[in-house]
């Protein structure tokens, strides 16, 4: 799902560094308020492991092998702020240092990867898991959920960005200016491969690694739900 | 000390599937995977310290031009143009001492390689309608095929014009971050980000990642050499598979503890040493007459791209 260079016309990768810009920097600030000194150590960390995530590879059946991008894992272990920030700077290094994703696409990538992926997945993974023990199945239940379905929004509107080109850059002299198939084509073709088989890989190490964090360390879970409460506290009192 | 030929060949071992060439199973993958991450980023430094002319030019003025060299190349419709940006990194790319041969596989390998599967399709008339170049296969009646429609198969120019420019821009905008990255250290990239007003907070989260990584991948590669030191066959079996994967998912589970905790243990750590959230790094770089040299060469480049693009 990382777009290189050369795929998005400016039109549409002009426009998501103006969205994701404002973004960033309300994350940033958010983070600065919440956890103080200790957001640098934690995004700092949080961004090397989802890069290191995707270096796990994930045995399916047939011998063949997939890997998550665990965008909704983080969200639910660090929270969805902190995953965006953290999925973007594991992003920026990738395009930079590894030539994985484009420089002009970097806020396209981090917005489907880093804002949209995150935020599905774990308020679904809330919704499914309200009020439920730490120990209680929907937990993992809800995570696969969010993994599965975060995965599958963010790769739709992937598609989505590409097949937009022939439409903002139609062909001149019948030569195709950037990514060059219709939105028919695009969207379905992203989806199905999500669909059937990447979506399920995020969904199942999602919900196995949560499932693992509630039988080792359950406090990890929890810390989530502490930010939340803050954050509720703080309403209140205001 | 030389190492007799009898230690450096390799046999293979027929009591099992370790080492042994053939389908890799997802340890070995990740294995392999892991050590072309560590031997690129080595390589990078490598060339990173060699004297050649882009080593020489200021980090800040070098990521500032190829930036804008992306930007430009994005723009661009003329595939000749973009070519002829990709000639001159090829040449940059030799008067900074970095092998061509070496240069030309690491950006072609994987991203353009890629864009050239993507883009296959699009050179046929059924992506791309157009006057035909090479026609394939002649149909009496009109098929009709998903959204398309056709009465013969043949590669248009057109379509093949299409995805010159297509590949080639994708090509030149991957050579130009690769040059970027070969000749600069990462510190000093990432030290450069701040002239570019990103903010202070992000630059020191990025410098300290990018540290980090190296340390969760040493842990990650480690945990799948044990794994695999201590396997003779992998279960094929659904139930095997189950189980490989319930490893997979507990060693995520165990990095995602580990970072947590060193995450808290690095605060501590940094706060006993005085941070208090605002950092003060030393910037020691200094712009000489090459930088002003290369900089007045990249901005006429940008602009004899733009007018020969928009205005000729």
């Amino acid at each position: 799902m990382h777009i290189p260079d050369g795929y998005l016309g400016p039109i549409t990768w002009i426009a998501l560094w103006l969205v994701m810009i404002p973004i960033w920097i309300f994350a940033a600030r958010k983070l600065k308020k919440d956890l103080k000194t200790k957001n640098v150590p934690l995004l700092a960390m949080g961004a090397a492991f989802s890069f290191v995530i995707m270096m796990f590879n994930f045995p399916v059946l047939g011998g063949t092998t997939g890997h998550a991008v665990g965008g909704t894992l983080i969200a639910i272990v660090l929270g969805p702020w902190a995953a965006l920030v953290a999925v973007s700077v594991a992003l920026v290094i990738q395009a930079l240092f590894f030539g994985d994703g484009g420089i002009t696409a970097i806020a396209t990538n981090c917005f489907n990867m880093g804002v949209v992926l995150p935020f599905v997945g774990y308020y679904i993974y809330r919704l499914v898991s309200a009020k439920a023990d730490v120990s209680s199945s929907r937990h993992w239940i809800g995570a696969g959920i969010g993994g599965y379905v975060g995965i599958n929004v963010a790769a739709v509107l992937a598609g989505f960005e590409l097949g937009v080109q022939t439409i903002l850059y139609p062909p001149v002299d019948g030569k195709f200016q950037y990514f060059m198939y219709p939105l028919s084509v695009s969207v379905p073709a992203m989806a199905f491969g999500h669909l059937l088989i990447f979506g399920f890989v995020e969904a199942i190490v999602t919900l196995l690694v949560v499932r693992y964090l509630q039988q080792t360390d359950p406090s990890l879970l929890r810390a989530s739900d502490k930010a939340i409460q803050i954050e509720k506290a703080k309403k209140v009192s205001a | 000390m030389e190492i007799p030929d009898w230690l450096s060949q390799t046999s293979t071992c027929p009591c099992c599937n370790i080492g042994v060439g053939g389908k890799k199973n997802f340890v070995e993958k990740t294995l392999v995977e892991i050590a072309g991450m560590m031997e690129r980023s080595i390589f990078s430094e490598k060339y990173a310290n060699s004297k050649g002319f882009l080593q020489s030019i200021d980090p800040r003025v070098k990521l500032i031009t190829i930036l804008l060299l992306i930007v430009t190349t994005s723009f661009i419709s003329k595939a000749e143009i973009i070519l002829g940006i990709y000639a001159l990194t090829l040449l940059f790319a030799y008067l900074s001492k970095v092998e061509l041969i070496f240069f030309i596989k690491r950006v072609w390998l994987f991203i353009p390689v890629f864009a050239g599967i993507v883009a296959f399709p699009a050179i046929f008339n059924i992506v791309t309608p157009g006057e035909p170049l090479v026609t394939l296969l002649r149909f009496n009646e009109t098929i009709h095929f998903w959204t398309f429609q056709f009465t013969e198969i043949s590669i248009t120019k057109e379509g093949a014009l299409g995805a010159l420019l297509f590949i080639s821009r994708v090509a030149t905008s991957v050579s130009l971050i690769v040059l970027l990255t070969l000749t600069t250290k990462w510190v000093d990239v990432l030290k450069s980000l701040r002239t570019l007003r990103v903010p202070q907070i992000f630059v020191l989260v990025l410098s300290m990642t990018y540290q980090y990584i190296f340390l969760l991948v040493r842990v990650v590669q480690e945990m799948h050499l044990a794994k695999k030191s201590r396997t003779i066959k992998t279960d094929m079996t659904r139930k095997g598979i189950k189980k490989e994967q319930n490893w997979v998912a507990s060693r995520i589970g165990t990095v995602l503890m580990k970072s947590y905790k060193m995450s808290d243990e690095i605060h501590s750590a940094m706060v006993s040493r005085g941070f208090r959230g605002e950092i003060k790094s030393i910037e020691n770089f200094k712009i000489r007459n090459v930088d002003r040299i290369w900089t007045g060469f990249s901005l006429s480049l940008i602009f004899a791209a733009v007018w020969l693009n928009y205005i000729v």
